[in-house]
């Protein structure tokens, strides 16, 4: 990102214009007398943002929400446009390089949403004299809210430009995405903010203490996922190395059943325990004998074992749905299949993977000239499954994914770069 | 496990279930305030918070509460949160077995127990901090739950894996020591700004309460991640049992014999680890071997022998790509190499072969002896013993004969 767009610039200007015009109306309340607090905060919060913790759900967050709450709580709206626009500037020139547009955008930005969410919290009569549910917490979650949509507003209205995406859909996107992480850190941005007061505004420093520590056990944690990974992988492979479907079966089912299950708004959790059943579906023909022949497998008692048996093996791990899901990916949505479950009786995940399983070897044998889209007679068969083997809402949410995301479709990462395929499995 | 194991267990068990009633009924009997509700509803999302140790034992921050319980709170109310917060805990989280946390609930019971009672026993009195004299009792209380806390888990990680104290008060006894400290002196600084605001207010009391459950929030991911990444250990393990069909649960067995040969031959904490998951996954490699060559009831012949002979080179392929399993693929890699330089894949002997796979070659020969086969019923654990002693110093290495001896009632 060196050179900037000059739509970008005139932007950012215009942000920075407002943020100056609020500054110089607000600048006769600014408590300069406290002038060594909010020293301190500016420091504070150009650290914290020089600091990213990695998120669990992928990317970076910085602390510096939790700084900006006790700030505001504390501060009046226009003391704290000054010290939290400053201090994010200042960090974001120190840890990503000084770029004026940007940097000051992102100091002007912040700071006009930490000044508004602190006028929120004003009036909507927060306050730390004697705090309790509606005169501290109540407030700081709305002020928390505040401040959250409108950083979000000032992002997505430059992305959405940038990445021709409509304006509104991205900004409740990231609105959504970031909600809880956001919520999260307001009962500790109150606690700290009641210490600020009562005890010393150095009580602040010794949370910043704690940090270090919970970045540790955050990167040891992400560390554990990739870990994770890798054994499943090792699963998979041995896996699909006795299976007639082919080496990288399980992995791409897993791809689509995962897109499947975001499409259809499923919380992190839900399509973390999709994916590994997904990986794992057909743990169980393991246990098969090679005997068993492709075309044979669908009317065998030893296929229902292997659901059977597969379950079984995924319940080892400690959660409920994975287990669920490879005992009921064989169900049809009309109750027709083998155990006998009927439309939502059988779980969602188990739906999707369903899907994902019988789509996968249509998407894999549809000619390579099809390019970035199903070819016709796929989606047909497809269509004409729902409702009677598959979810409708699942397979709309499917060939959604297909349509927006062509590159599902030709996901050929072959992650078996290895040591079963030198050793083939001899079949009579 | 051990006779004395399940003993301990059972008493454990029993002085929970005690406990929880008897504790219940004297905080009925005194008469429930509104603020031992808080202190119990605190409860809920402090036992949420449960960080699993290696090689045994768990921390949560239930005992914050318990020691906020002692601060604020009648000595009754701080017993009852200790019996009732591993129940609380396995409801809250949903996947714990009903037994484990009765144990847990005894132990617990015990400790906090042993704090009041101390307490009493010197004459002094649990008060609220800022009070006159209220640190001595404090002090004493805490550090006696935090010593028998420690203990009891010391005890139980040593019943039911062979782990020696010292061993243990260098990993996860340190953990436990240093976590229930800090949560003493929070539960300090809680207690303070419950009782700065009066009695009547209970918000700062919950407030902070929340914001150290969300500060150790990411441990208990990491917890979380950590059992998933065993329990997959454990999937793949009775995934390989599946290919040489005669029981689920070959792998894990074996694991667990060789992991108490290891610590019974003292080797370290880290190479036991790397022994555990060599026994869980020595057989890997026949993933890759044909099934009917696997469970051929009669001899191979030439070829079938030769395939059936790659597998711990397959295995040992299967497992170093992965970084947790790089170590231990070394230990599967040679885990049918006899002492006598008989065995393959490489014909190594004596201390050429890494210990790990001298340990997991008896564990697995042994447990393969005392299981039903399709050639061979089971065997008793002493026939099998004797079986293992005729082929010490030529299949063998004798010292890991010896060591099973000396564990062989401890084990499956």
């Amino acid at each position: 990102m060196e050179k900037l767009p000059r739509r970008f610039q005139f932007y950012a200007l215009a942000v920075t214009a407002v943020a100056s015009g609020a500054l110089w109306i607000g600048a006769p309340s600014i408590s300069w007398d406290r002038w060594p607090e909010l020293l301190m905060f500016t420091v504070l919060i150009t650290l914290a943002s020089m600091f990213p913790v990695p998120n669990p759900r992928g990317g970076v967050i910085t602390i510096t929400a939790t700084l900006f709450y006790v700030l505001l709580c504390v501060h009046n709206p226009a003391t704290v446009l000054l010290v939290s626009g400053a201090g994010f500037g200042l960090g974001q020139a120190i840890s990503r390089g000084w770029v004026p547009w940007r940097t000051i955008f992102a100091g002007a930005q912040l700071g006009l949403s930490a000044a508004l969410a602190s006028s929120a919290f004003r009036s909507l009569g927060g306050s730390l004299e004697n705090p309790g549910v509606l005169s501290l917490l109540l407030p700081l979650t709305l002020a928390s809210l505040v401040h959250q949509a409108s950083n979000n507003l000032f992002i997505s209205w430059y992305f959405g430009w940038l990445r021709r995406m409509p304006f509104l859909r991205s900004w409740i996107d990231e609105f959504k995405d970031y909600l809880w992480d956001n919520l999260l850190t307001v009962p500790t941005a109150a606690l700290l903010a009641v210490l600020y007061i009562t005890v010393s505004p150095l009580t602040l420093l010794l949370y910043l203490v704690s940090l270090p520590a919970q970045r540790w056990a955050i990167e040891l944690y992400l560390q554990h996922r990739r870990l994770f990974g890798q054994a499943i992988g090792s699963l998979v492979l041995a896996v699909d190395a006795s299976f007639p479907q082919g080496k990288g079966h399980s992995r791409r089912v897993a791809d689509i059943a995962v897109s499947t299950a975001r499409e259809l708004g499923l919380t992190d959790s839900v399509v973390d325990g999709i994916e590994i059943a997904a990986l794992v579906h057909d743990v169980g023909m393991i246990g098969l004998d090679e005997t068993v022949e492709s075309n044979e497998i669908g009317d065998s008692s030893k296929f229902l074992e292997h659901v059977r048996v597969g379950a079984e093996v995924a319940r080892e791990i400690p959660r409920r749905d994975v287990g669920d899901i490879v005992l009921y990916h064989h169900e049809r949505f009309d109750g027709t299949g083998y155990l006998g479950l009927k439309g939502s009786q059988i779980p969602l995940g188990a739906r999707i993977v369903a899907l994902a399983e019988a789509v996968e070897p249509l998407i894999r044998s549809s000619p390579p000239s099809s390019g970035d889209s199903l070819d016709e007679s796929v989606i047909r068969k497809i269509r004409d499954g729902a409702g009677t083997l598959f979810d409708p809402r699942v397979v709309d949410a499917f060939l959604t994914v297909a349509k927006d995301d062509p590159s599902l479709l030709h996901s050929g990462s072959d992650p078996s770069a290895s040591m079963l395929v030198a050793q083939p499995e001899t079949r009579s | 496990m051990s006779a004395s194991g399940r003993i301990y267990a059972a008493i454990l068990r029993a002085t929970g279930s005690f406990a929880i009633v008897g504790a219940a009924s004297l905080v009925l009997w005194r008469g429930v305030t509104l603020q031992d509700f808080v202190i119990v509803a605190l409860m809920v999302p402090t036992t949420w918070v449960r960080i699993n140790l290696e090689p045994k034992g768990y921390v949560t921050l239930a005992p914050l509460v318990v020691f906020t319980g002692f601060l604020l709170a009648d000595t009754a109310v701080a017993l009852f949160v200790a019996a009732v917060s591993p129940l609380v805990g396995a409801a809250a989280s949903g996947r714990q077995q009903w037994t484990n946390s009765l144990g847990e609930a005894g132990g617990e019971a015990i400790a906090a127990l042993a704090g009041i009672v101390l307490v009493s026993l010197v004459g002094l009195q649990l008060r609220t901090p800022g009070s006159v004299g209220w640190l001595a009792p404090f002090v004493l209380a805490s550090a006696s739950y935090i010593c028998l806390r420690f203990l009891l888990a010391a005890v139980d990680a040593k019943l039911s894996e062979g782990v020696r104290l010292l061993t243990y008060s260098n990993a996860a006894g340190k953990s436990i020591a240093e976590n229930l400290a800090l949560l003493a002196l929070l539960a300090v600084g809680v207690s303070y700004l419950g009782a700065a605001y009066g009695q009547s207010n209970y918000f700062m009391l919950a407030i902070a309460t929340i914001a150290i459950v969300e500060a150790y929030n990411p441990f208990k991911q990491l917890s979380d991640q950590r059992d998933v990444l065993f329990a997959s250990l454990g999937m793949v393990a009775h995934a390989i049992d599946l290919k040489d069909a005669y029981t689920g649960r070959h792998a894990r067995d074996a694991s667990d014999i060789a992991v108490r040969i290891a610590r019974a031959m003292r080797l370290s904490e880290p190479e036991v680890r790397k022994i555990k998951f060599a026994g869980m996954l020595h057989d890997i490699g026949k993933i890759g071997v044909s099934g009917k060559i696997i469970r051929k009831p009669s001899s191979l012949n030439v070829a079938e022998m030769a395939e059936m002979r790659r597998h711990p080179v397959i295995g040992a392929e299967i497992m170093r790509p992965v970084e947790l399993l790089a170590e231990a693929s070394e230990i599967v890699m040679h885990h049918h190499e006899h002492f006598d330089g008989s065995g393959y894949p490489d014909g190594l002997r004596g201390e050429q072969i890494p210990v790990g796979s001298r340990i997991v070659l008896v564990a697995d020969a042994f447990n393969a002896i005392t299981t039903d086969r399709p050639y061979q019923k089971a065997r008793s654990k002493a026939e099998a013993l004797k079986v293992l002693r005729s082929h010490a110093g030529t299949q063998f290495d004798p010292q890991v004969v010896k060591a099973l001896e000396g564990v062989i009632h401890l084990v499956p």
